[in-house]
């Protein structure tokens, strides 16, 4: 056996991210592994709590994106009661949805994962964060992105009464309603959105894809994997965030499946490991064939670049504009893990669009926000796509609505394997004869954060590093080499 | 504790200028202490003055009423109001602000404390339809028949046949639930009046049972046996008018006959009720049962005459009815009473205190919907604890979700902390109320177990749920809660209130894996000293020292 | 002058309280000015070793977020501890253990169970679990060891200050850090948000009947509130009066009752006993048998009362099976 590289970040998935390194004796990767430490159990203690609380107990899973969780608890609620919402709470909640899509994508694009492009991944780290998008774009730009974020977060707590952590999800409809004073006042902050993200657009497409570098690192094999692609879509096969049938496209692009919600265990299965408390989705019907992509591997990847792959458009014109761009230049389906922060800001835009469609619509307005259950409760399934993907919310009841058992399977869990994969493939591409460069880390980071796991692992410190450090031992054991950064 | 009190006034007032209210103020002048007494009448006298005859004989103008009056006029302690009424009462024993109003013009007094001696209140037998008072000029209460009486317009000599319905609208769920003991007798006054002035005369008595107690057995014997009074069991199903006689229809259930009696007249004995609008205005809790609106004998000890924390005394008809002897009996006793207040007014303790620094005040107010005295009030914007109000039984302050009501020597502190101190794993705990349990625990205990530790409190209400958490923390074995039986609390309601709490405790244990037959509740009395060390042999399960 | 230094710390937690901080938009970059942040994980550059080789007390604060459950967060919250003058607890999982300490009703043998075994879609023939130490294929690897029991942070240390909510709100979080920072602070052990209770600042507040019982609970999926109302008026269970203000009302404005994320209020201790304690008081049954009907409605009383509190509470946690 040759020498263990550890890198241990401290920002993390739902706690620490770890990366084990195993060299050969030529001081090539021969495995990496992606560990996630930490683990909670919701899947365990929602066990005998009342089904209406669980959209007040699941969004706690993440508080980045707790509207995710809300939603897909809502509307498993609807499902298990089979009651369907007054078409004004729909909207109304799909409403609340995007806003909160919008500023979520925002919020990773320029203070997370975006500095990697707008700076640039050779720039000097106290560059690549915030400040040096800020640097880039403008102070005036910088501040816009903190005032449309927060003017989107003020629409989701003036609907869902707090925006960390909502709490207006009911069975059969949403707690309160929307006055035709707050239609109008949302509806002025949808165009301001509509505007941003088209600005946004324009700015990775002048500071990313007219960069010949750029581009080459987006196009290039280092970050590419060829995986099957899941996403929800509307009737008509168009994203979409909050409602719809789940379609799985084959690494080629040809539809694998569409299957509604509720049989998503005639096609998802999760495979556990000993090494991470994390568990491995994968595709029933393909297998689990390991950590390997591929049409025979049942891997498949999530959230926005997947999403648009595994449509065949976006609902709204403007971001159907951008999707034609992006898979003019990228080639249908994209596999190349950095055009994820790309297909963010279209979706960005879509959920921008749809909130203005769904502010202009004075249908929002109607007092009657609820209809109650009538039947016994057994079971419900509720999807949602949450930032960083699909989210299957899954409860079954007793007769008086305690939950007897909850499945969960959330958003980034979806990419785990992907994660894993893409970390080893960057490595095994990167490190070469034992030699472990700073330039490394920073590359193996990238490969990462592209998927934005459920909060700070794609984050920046501030001054553009995460912490990182690369332990070499040689056979005997002992530390051959410490490379560090930031430590 | 020390609760700052210093008695504004020492005065009494007394509202109702008839013989009750006349006795004690003249008793209590008597003694020195200044008296308002405040009549809504023109004159003195209540319902007494307008009396011909009292049973069994004497003239109650010559006899009673007056002389009680020339003496009240001569004592110089004693204001007189007459035509006047109580609009407004603030404040608490020793400080009373009390509003009054005699002929539109109104005047503010302080007093120290108040008896109430409104006296007699018809019940509205008007109500009651199918006897047509009201409706025919001929269907009168006994007042206004022995008025007619007494002024001519009514001659008994011209009379043929009068029927005297006992019980009218009494004893009866549709109008008045409660009997008002008097109105037998009244009944039989009227028909001895009338023999008395013509022998002749039909008088019938419909009654339902004959509550003629004492002197009253002979009485009613004398008007059966040898004034040849017809006395009918049953009760009148209606009155009707026809070519302007009046006919009584009643069943005769010993006969088993269905009469029709003619009859020049009718007398209604009806019931008595309480004052509601003066009772209400005191803040005193009325019986909500079936006495009719009267002041509730048990709360706020108006039972127990020689401790009445909030200094208001109800005395008389107004407390209950009753004839007039047992009236000035009361009104001398009630006097005495008030007497004793005066003389040493002071508050009652331990009471429960709110903390306004904590307290969430009229948003919150749970501990007001708790209380049984209603010694907990809203004023303004705050919520107090009346301190002459409040028996400390601690019902409120185990109510209080924040912990702003405390109770002196019983705060959740003081009580946590014996839990802390005295429970070891697999003890045996026992919350003992200080009325019976304790007491039957103490007269043993001395041959007491080791391991069963107790915990003293005022009354069971005083336990919150987390005083049993905390014993479960300790790791302790099970635990006993043990009180007065159910309808003897000695606050009313503490041990209902525990066992609600109790109830919800049984569930929440259990969903930590603590079965809830760790919990034991047992009511007892002081004197079942052998039953608690049953229970807590077979608790220990039958382990000695 | 040496600017103090500051350290924001998570251990399980869903990083809804670094969002609060985010969510202080241009503020938080006056108090960036202020202070040295030596550990950010979320956002800024944080340095293992260096906290290692700090003297004992060197950082002024330490803001620690999140409750905890494995080793590896014991141990980095216990380092903290040493080497910081001052530590907060932040949001309800520090404070009070939070949603993830409804945990305490089970085990973590049960909860492995579940999560990697039972679960409709896991395959798992081999019920393989996660350990602490396995060797995969010949390469070593570990996990920290979870621990069958969720605590709050100062269950493991001592803790100075509290910052309660789920996450605390953005007013709450300033007035906080500008204590700290000039040096204003309150007695140890307190929690920076109001004494009283939410009933204080409910606007329902204002409407209080003049007699209130409950006859029946109402689940809040079947009944639309009166938003004008008391929720325990209409039968609906809300944690207000056993909870700490100064959250807003930002869920009862929603028309949702309160679920309790403030915490208890000062010199209370258990939310569970304020609450039931009350409402059992104003329960209205005339016998026995409609009692327990009407507390059986009462569904969960135990997560309903203790859904953010359970590792605080009196009894912490389900009792293990023997």
């Amino acid at each position: 056996m040759g020498k263990k590289v550890t890198i241990e970040p401290v920002t993390r998935l739902e706690g620490h991210g770890k990366i084990e390194i195993f060299l050969d004796n030529f001081g090539d990767v021969e495995k990496a592994f992606f560990q996630v430490p930490e683990l909670r159990g919701f899947e365990k203690f929602s066990t005998g709590r009342l089904a209406e609380e669980m959209p007040r107990i699941t969004p706690k899973i993440c508080g980045v994106c707790p509207t995710a969780h809300h939603m897909a608890s809502t509307k498993t609620l609807d499902d298990l009661y089979k009651v369907v919402p007054p078409t004004a709470a729909k909207k109304i909640r799909e409403l609340i949805y995007s806003a909160f899509m919008f500023e979520d994508h925002i919020l990773h694009f320029f203070f997370l994962g975006g500095p990697d492009f707008i700076v640039g991944p050779q720039a000097s780290p106290e560059l690549r964060n915030i400040l040096g998008v800020i640097a880039t774009v403008g102070l005036r730009t910088g501040k816009k992105v903190i005032r449309i974020r927060k003017k989107c977060r003020d629409i989701i707590t003036l609907l869902g009464g707090r925006v960390i952590h909502p709490v207006c999800g009911l069975p059969g409809g949403i707690s309160r309603g929307v006055s035709e004073k707050e239609r109008k006042e949302i509806l002025k902050t949808a165009e301001e959105t509509v505007e941003f993200a088209q600005f946004a657009l324009k700015a990775f497409e002048d500071i990313v894809l007219k960069n010949e570098e750029y581009l080459n690192l987006i196009v290039g094999d280092i970050y590419k994997h060829k995986t099957y692609y899941m996403g929800l879509v509307d009737d008509k096969n168009r994203v979409n965030f909050y409602d719809g049938d789940i379609r799985v496209v084959d690494p080629s692009g040809k539809k694998f499946a569409k299957f509604k919600p509720r049989d998503y265990l005639d096609h998802i299965e999760e495979h556990v490991e000993p090494w991470s408390y994390m568990k491995f989705p994968y595709l029933k019907n393909v297998g689990w064939k390991g950590f390997v992509d591929g049409k025979k591997s049942g891997v498949f990847r999530v959230a926005p670049l997947a999403r648009l792959n595994a449509a065949t458009g976006m609902a709204t014109p403007l971001a159907q504009e951008e999707y034609e761009k992006l898979f003019d230049t990228l080639g249908k389906p994209a596999h190349n893990t950095l055009a994820y922060h790309w297909a963010r800001l279209v979706e960005a835009l879509y959920a921008a669009e749809r909130m203005k469609e769904l502010a202009e619509d004075t249908e929002i307005t109607d007092p009657h926000i609820r209809n109650f259950p009538t039947i016994e409760p057994k079971e419900g399934v509720g999807v949602v796509e949450a930032p960083r993907g699909t989210l299957f919310h899954h409860y079954k009841t007793d007769k008086r609505g305690k939950i007897t058992e909850c499945n969960l399977i959330v958003a980034t869990v979806n990419n785990a394997a992907a994660i894993c994969m893409s970390i080893e493939k960057a490595a095994k591409g990167l490190i070469k004869k034992g030699n472990v460069s700073d330039g490394l880390l920073n590359m193996v980071e990238m490969a990462f954060r592209a998927y934005d796991p459920c909060f700070a692992c794609a984050t920046h410190s501030l001054p553009g590093h995460m912490p990182l450090q690369v332990r070499i031992y040689d056979s005997l054991g002992k530390i051959h080499k410490t490379v560090t950064r930031n430590i | 504790m020390s609760i700052e009190f210093e008695p504004q006034s020492k005065r009494l007032l007394v509202i109702g200028g008839g013989v009750a209210g006349l006795e004690v103020a003249r008793n209590v002048a008597y003694a020195d202490y200044h008296v308002y007494l405040i009549e809504k009448e023109p004159a003195l006298g209540g319902m007494v003055c307008r009396l011909n005859q009292l049973y069994p004989e004497g003239m109650p103008d010559a006899h009673t009423l007056q002389p009680l009056i020339e003496e009240i006029e001569k004592q110089k302690n004693i204001e007189i109001f007459t035509e006047t009424e109580m609009i407004a009462a603030n404040g608490d024993i020793g400080n009373y602000q009390v509003e009054l109003k005699q002929k539109g013009k109104k005047k503010k007094i302080l007093v120290g404390a108040i008896v109430v001696a409104t006296g007699l209140k018809d019940y509205e037998i008007e109500k009651v339809e199918a006897y047509g008072y009201g409706r025919y000029k001929k269907v009168l209460k006994p007042i206004e028949f022995e008025e007619k009486v007494s002024s001519g317009e009514i001659n008994p000599v011209d009379l043929k046949s009068v029927v005297i319905i006992n019980c009218a609208g009494s004893r009866d769920k549709n109008y008045l639930p409660h009997c008002s003991r008097v109105c037998c007798f009244i009944g039989l006054k009227e028909a001895k009046l009338i023999k008395d002035k013509n022998p002749y005369t039909e008088v019938y008595v419909s009654y339902i049972d004959m509550r003629s107690y004492g002197n009253l057995e002979s009485f009613f014997n004398t008007l059966k046996d040898i004034y040849n009074v017809n006395f009918i069991r049953g009760r009148p199903s209606a009155i009707e008018e026809l070519n302007k006689n009046l006919y009584v229809k009643v069943e005769d259930e010993i006969l088993g006959d269905l009469l029709k009696i003619r009859a020049d007249y009718v007398i209604l004995s009806h019931g008595y009720v309480g004052d509601e609008k003066v009772l209400s205005m005191l803040r005193i809790p009325l019986d909500t049962g079936d006495k009719g609106k009267f002041p509730t004998t048990y709360l706020n000890s108006l039972l127990s005459v020689d401790s009445n924390p909030k200094g208001i005394f109800v005395c008389g008809c107004a407390a209950y009815s009753k004839n007039v002897a047992e009236t000035l009996i009361e009104a001398r006793s009630t006097a005495l009473s008030a007497i004793n207040t005066l003389k040493d007014i002071s508050i009652r303790t331990p009471v429960a205190e709110i903390n306004s620094d904590i307290c969430s005040e009229t948003h919150c107010k749970l501990c007001l919907y708790v209380c049984p005295y209603c010694a907990i009030v809203q004023e303004e914007d705050k919520i107090k604890v009346i301190p002459s109000l409040c028996m400390g039984c601690g019902i409120c302050t185990a109510t209080c979700p924040t912990g702003a009501n405390t109770l002196e020597g019983y705060t959740d502190s003081d009580l946590f902390h014996q839990i802390d101190e005295k429970v070891k794993k697999d003890d045996t705990v026992a919350f003992l109320c200080k009325w019976s349990a304790y007491g039957a625990y103490e007269k043993w205990a001395g041959n007491g177990y080791k391991n069963v530790k107790v915990i003293k409190v005022p009354c069971t209400g005083r336990i919150s749920v987390g005083f049993i958490l905390k014993t479960f923390q300790k790791h302790a074995r099970n635990i006993l809660i043990s009180g007065c039986y159910p309808d003897a609390c000695h606050y009313n309601k503490g041990n209902f209130i525990l066992r609600k709490r109790l109830s919800v405790t049984a569930n929440l244990i259990e969903q930590f894996g603590i079965p809830k037959e760790k919990i034991r509740i047992e009511w007892l009395g002081k004197k079942e000293s052998g039953r608690i060390k049953s229970i807590l042999e077979e608790m220990r399960g039958g382990e000695r020292e | 002058m040496r600017k103090p230094k500051v350290a924001f710390y998570w251990n399980a937690s869903c990083g809804g309280c670094e969002e609060a901080v985010v969510d202080l938009g241009l503020d938080i970059l006056k108090v960036v000015e202020a202070v040295d942040i030596v550990l950010w994980p979320v956002a800024l550059d944080f340095k293992y070793k260096h906290i290692e080789t700090m003297k004992d007390g060197e950082i002024a604060v330490s803001f620690i977020n999140g409750a905890i459950r494995t080793q590896e967060q014991e141990n980095i919250t216990k380092l903290l501890r040493r080497k910081s003058k001052l530590v907060v607890a932040f949001g309800s999982c520090a404070h009070l253990g939070g949603i993830p300490g409804l945990a305490n009703f089970w085990d973590a043998e049960q909860i492995f169970n579940t999560v990697y075994k039972s679960l409709p879609s896991v395959q798992n023939p081999e019920g393989v679990i996660p350990k602490t130490n396995v060797n995969v294929d010949g390469y070593e690897l570990t996990l920290p060891e979870f621990y069958d029991t969720v605590k709050t942070l100062d269950q493991v240390v001592d803790v100075d200050y509290y910052l309660p909510g789920c996450a605390p709100p953005p007013d709450l979080i300033m007035g906080a850090l500008t204590s700290i920072l000039e040096n204003k602070l309150p007695e140890k052990c307190s929690v920076f948000a109001p004494d009283k209770s939410l009933c204080d600042t409910c606007p329902r507040g204002e409407n209080k009947p003049q007699k209130l019982s409950i006859k029946k609970f109402q689940r809040i999926h079947m009944v639309q509130p009166d938003p004008r109302k008391c929720f325990l008026e209409q039968g609906i269970f809300c944690l207000g009066p056993a909870t700490r203000s100064g959250c807003g009302e930002r869920c009862i404005n929603a028309n949702m009752p309160c679920r309790g994320c403030f915490g208890p209020i000062k010199g209370t201790v258990d939310q569970g006993d304020k609450i039931l304690s009350a409402i059992a008081s104003l329960a209205e049954a005339r016998t026995e048998q409609e009692e327990k009907t009407l507390f059986d409605s009462l569904e969960d009383v135990a997560g309903q009362s203790y859904m953010y509190s359970l590792p605080s509470s009196l009894l912490h946690r389900k009792r293990k099976e023997v």
